[in-house]
Order: structure tokens, then C-alpha cells, then sequence
């Protein structure tokens, strides 16, 4: 192999992975690079004698031109992957659940980022940004399907939720004690991580298996709620029903459990299926 | 604890996660498991070593088999601070959780991406292998295990290589003190598609008594080239070059099967029932290969 390829002069290997990065990223040098027109483009985007010079090696190269294309076809599978894992009832709207065109969206997006994917070692901000692609490109261009504001808004907020029990120590987290239910005195509050998301239909039970059509299993707005339980515990949702709010809010900080049923009317029932789900969990002091 | 890794191996990403079960029910002998850690670690964005959604399967692979891990696209050889790097903070210390008899890696370059490095093979230089080797000693000392490097499948040289791989590999690992993990397929790709490379002269080249895995696949051929897919039956010629390294080395532990959906190129063989005979078939060649040399 090497025998074919004579190195003309011994180019430093950080600058020839510069000049590859960004042959990579500009679909323009690229495809003038298939031409063997390259250099009209390169001098065009700064590059010197030096960088030129890498560039002519690549371009020499006929497996080159299977590099860039399989890295990028490549890249728009593992994306679409991770994609899948956070935001896939946006993908099942936006996409009707077709794959190819999963693809050549995911394309278009990562082809706007000029291919700097963040990738699964960053994959939160990877869905954050592709959120952001679709509601400020793809949706101003074809007609949204329906509720698309409200699923984006709801899987961002789980996505943040996710985030928020990133950054949460180990040690933080709640043990899985759970508070007797004759033990009145016994401090509790609100879990570490949840948040509460606004839906103007319900479409929670879909939004937990999108893999269908869209489904509204009633017209009506519904709030609710997402939790995390552990470190390794998956998300979970529910309807959040009155008093829930009340709970929550009074729940902010630590109260006894006969305090909070008197600072909430009828909580009762909600305050021990709570603390049985992880909704309502021990305050430090008497959960270890 | 590490793990006993020897004999026939299989390796785990997302395709044969539901491929093994199969496999497992059809009665293949796998003595052990090559894990990718990109396929199970957690986040940069989160403080879990593993993604809690595969830490259930992991640890009931870790209570099954022996475990391997491979280091796929740990950016380790890229010009970041090796520290920053997802090998150091997310691959080492899985692959000690899991008890890894060994860790692998790809010879690759690669910052802060999972794409750009894809088979973007570092250059084959006397100052790389000084700077390479120097990121390499520090991940085998933070590993506390065998650190072994795998031979690239290249699609173009990077430009200023004035050596060739087999004396690049063989320099690296002297300089480093670390391993070797021969893709044999790898070898027979490069051979496909470079007129003038000689699989048997690269495999008497390489030090063959540092080589403690071996992998073997199968690929396609699209457009006049040869594509390192692990989407078919090993070819023939690669059985026979494995035959020949363990009749010669002694250091080998296993021999790897590389089985892989399509992911490459949207060009590559689609998927169908005949997959999880063919990895039979191919399990069954290795579990033999193996017997007769070491067995």
C-alpha cells in the first residue's frame, strides 16, 4: 500500500487532520474534489500551498471518495438512532413513521451543521439542536401536523428532565425508602426530578408509545407529570390531577405528612400513592 | 475481577444484541463476548459511566460470559487532552466494571464527533508512533489490562504516512508496551482494494507474539471496491490467514466473529433470515479452527 502512495513531504499530522475535517464539512470542495477541480474551491476558502498540497494527497486517493460518503451515510444512522431515543414522537409526526424519510431529513440537518454531529457521547444536545431544526426549518415549510408544538414542547421537557438528572450526584438522589403509612410526623417533600407539562389534548398515552398514528384519547388540555425516580430508573408520566398542583406546590419544601394533608384539602389518598411512585419522596433526615 | 477470555468470540453492538439470542437457542459455542463501549456508555452530558437503559442487559451479559471490551470511538488518538477524552471517562472504567479481560481500540483519529473518525486511520509516521505511543501507555496504565490496537480496514492513506501500517503497528506497541488485535479481514480488505499488498508478507510482518485477538468478518463488493461491511460469510482466504497466525502465534487468546446490519452505506446487503445461519456457519469455522490449534 504505501508502496502506491509516496508521502511527498512529511506533513504534520494535526494540519492534515485539519484539512480533513474540513473537507469533510464543505460539500462544495468536495464534490469539485470528485472533479479533480478542487483547487479553485480551496483557495477560495483560505487554504495555502500547504493545505492545497494535503488536499491534492486526498484527492490522488480513489477510496477518498468512499470515505466521505459512507462516514456521512454512517453518521445519519447513528443519529437517527439516538434521535429515536428521545424525541420519537416528533420523528413519527414529522416522518409518518417512514424511515427514508428520516433519513434524508437527518441529512439535511446534519448537512446545515456542516457534519458536525454531536453525537451519542452528547446526545441530549444532539436532540436539543435537531428539536430546534424542526421547528425553525422543517415546520416553515410544509403545513405541521397535528399537536407537532405541543409533542416538541413535551419531549423537550422530558429531554430537560433527563438533563436535570444528569447533573444530580449519585449521593443525591432519594433512597427507595418508603415512608410508613401510619408515620404522620415523618418529612416529606417533592422529588428531585420532575416537571410538570402542559398537553392542549390528551395525547399522553400515545406520547408513551408513538410508534402508531396519532392518537387523542380525549379533546381536553391535560397537565402532567414527569419523574425520575434513580440515577438508573427510566422516565416516567402521569396525569396530573387535582390536587396534584396544590400537593406539589406545598410539597416544595419538606412538611410533615399531617401537615401537607391539612395545607391540602383531600390530598390524602394522592400523598400515599405519590410516596409509593416517587412523586413525593423522604426528606433526608428520615430516609436513610 | 477480569475475565477468562478464550476460544471462540462474538461481538455485541445493536444488530446482534437480538442476533445472540437466536444464535444462543441454535446451540453456538461462544466462549465469550467483545462488548463495544460506545454501545452501552453513558452520556459525556450525565454522570453515568453506563446509560441506565442497557445497564440490566450488561450486567446480565457480564454474569454469562466472559467479557472483552472494545473501545470503538473513544477519540483517544485524537489531539484533545487524552483525560477529556470518552475513552478515559466513559470506555476504561467501563471496561473495568465489566471486568474486561482486555481492552481494543481503533487506530483512528477523532475529536469530539462519532462520524469523522469512522476509519479515518492515523498517520503511519515515526511521530506518530512516538505520540501515540506515549496516549497509549498512559490508557493501558489507567486500564490495568492488556490495551490492544487494531489493524485499520483503509479506505486512503492519510497524507504524509511514510511508513507502512504493519511497521507502524510493530513500532507502537514496542514503544508502548501494549498489544495487538489482528482483523485479519481487515488485512484481506486492504489487499482487495491496494494492487501490490500482500496479506501474507503484512501478517509476517506485524509482531506476531503481541497479537492477542484476532477478528474476522465478511464484506461486499460495490462499485469496484471492497467494503469492510461485516455483512457476510468470512471469505476462505481469511480462514486460511488466521490458520497461519495461530500456527505461528502462541499469544493468541480468541478469535473474534464481526457480525453488522446496515450502517456503512445504503448500498450494503439488506438484512434477511439468512443472517443468523451464516454466523452459525462462521462460529462453527472458528470453534474449529481453534479446537484443532489450541484445544
Amino acid at each position: 500500500m504505501i508502496e502506491l502512495y509516496r508521502a511527498r513531504r512529511g506533513f504534520d499530522a494535526r494540519t492534515v487532520y485539519d484539512v480533513w475535517i474540513r473537507l469533510v464539512q464543505s460539500e462544495a470542495m468536495y464534490e469539485a474534489m470528485l472533479r479533480g477541480e478542487h483547487a479553485e474551491v480551496a483557495r477560495a476558502l483560505g487554504f495555502g500551498e500547504l493545505e492545497l498540497a494535503i488536499l491534492d494527497d486526498f484527492a490522488i486517493q480513489p477510496g477518498t471518495r468512499w470515505h466521505v460518503e459512507n462516514l456521512r451515510f454512517r453518521a445519519v444512522t447513528m443519529v437517527s438512532r439516538l434521535l429515536g431515543w428521545h424525541l420519537p414522537a416528533t420523528l413519527r409526526l414529522v416522518t409518518e413513521g417512514r424511515e427514508g424519510w428520516l433519513r434524508d431529513l437527518v441529512y439535511e440537518y446534519l448537512s446545515l451543521e456542516r457534519w458536525v454531529e454531536l453525537g451519542h457521547h452528547h446526545r441530549f444536545a444532539e436532540c436539543e439542536r435537531f428539536a430546534e431544526f424542526v421547528e425553525h426549518r422543517v415546520l416553515k415549510r410544509r403545513m405541521p401536523p397535528p399537536h407537532i408544538e405541543a409533542v416538541l414542547a413535551f419531549e423537550r421537557g422530558v429531554i430537560d428532565l433527563l438533563r436535570r438528572a444528569a447533573a444530580l450526584p449519585i449521593a443525591a438522589w432519594p433512597p427507595p425508602a418508603a415512608v410508613p403509612a401510619a408515620a404522620p410526623d415523618a418529612a416529606i417533600l417533592r422529588g428531585p426530578v420532575q416537571v410538570q407539562l402542559a398537553l392542549p389534548v390528551d395525547l399522553l398515552a400515545w406520547l408513551c408509545d408513538p410508534r402508531t398514528e396519532l392518537h387523542v384519547t380525549t379533546p381536553a388540555p391535560l397537565d402532567v407529570i414527569a419523574w425520575i425516580t434513580a440515577a438508573d430508573a427510566p422516565v416516567q408520566t402521569a396525569p396530573l390531577t387535582p390536587p396534584g398542583p396544590q400537593l406539589l406546590a406545598a410539597a416544595a419544601t419538606p412538611h410533615p405528612r399531617r401537615d401537607l394533608e391539612r395545607l391540602v384539602a383531600g390530598a390524602g389518598p394522592m400523598i400515599a400513592s405519590w410516596l409509593e411512585r416517587g412523586i413525593l419522596v423522604c426528606a433526608p433526615e428520615h430516609g436513610s | 475481577m477480569r475475565s477468562e477470555a478464550r476460544g471462540v468470540g462474538f461481538q455485541m453492538n445493536f444488530f446482534t444484541r437480538p442476533l445472540l439470542d437466536e444464535l444462543e437457542r441454535a446451540g453456538a459455542r461462544i466462549d465469550y463476548l467483545e462488548v463495544l463501549c460506545d454501545t452501552v456508555s453513558g452520556s459525556l452530558e450525565s454522570p453515568y459511566l453506563v446509560e441506565p437503559r442497557h445497564a440490566a442487559w450488561l450486567a446480565d451479559l457480564k454474569q454469562r460470559y466472559p467479557l472483552v471490551a472494545h473501545s470503538n470511538f473513544g477519540e483517544e488518538y485524537g489531539f484533545a487532552e487524552l483525560e477529556d477524552t470518552p475513552c478515559v471517562r466513559r470506555h476504561i472504567p467501563i471496561a473495568r466494571e465489566m471486568g474486561a479481560a482486555w481492552m481494543t481500540d481503533h487506530m483512528f483519529y477523532g475529536t469530539q464527533s462519532t462520524s469523522y473518525l469512522w476509519s479515518t486511520p492515523i498517520q503511519f509516521s515515526a511521530a506518530e508512533i512516538r505520540r501515540v505511543a506515549a496516549r497509549a501507555r498512559t490508557l493501558q496504565g489507567l486500564l490495568g489490562a492488556p490495551l490492544l490496537h487494531e489493524n485499520a480496514f483503509i479506505y486512503a492513506l492519510f497524507p504524509g504516512s511514510d511508513l507502512g501500517e504493519a511497521e507502524f503497528l510493530s513500532g507502537l506497541v514496542e514503544e508502548a508496551g501494549t498489544y495487538l488485535l489482528l482483523d485479519v479481514h481487515n488485512v484481506y480488505a486492504n489487499s482487495k482494494n491496494f494492487a501490490g499488498f500482500d496479506p501474507w508478507s503484512y501478517v509476517d510482518r506485524i509482531p506476531l507474539d503481541r497479537v492477542l485477538e484476532i477478528h474476522v468478518a465478511g464484506g461486499q463488493w460495490i462499485e469496484g471496491w471492497y467494503h469492510d461491511l461485516h455483512n457476510d460469510s468470512v471469505p476462505e482466504p481469511v480462514w486460511e490467514l488466521v490458520q497461519h497466525v495461530l500456527e505461528r502465534s502462541r499469544s493468541v487468546r480468541g478469535v473474534t466473529l464481526e457480525v453488522q446490519g446496515p450502517v456503512h452505506t445504503a448500498r450494503s446487503r439488506p438484512i434477511d433470515a439468512g443472517w443468523r445461519d451464516m454466523a452459525l456457519r462462521d462460529l462453527e469455522r472458528i470453534a474449529a479452527l481453534w479446537s484443532r490449534a489450541r484445544d
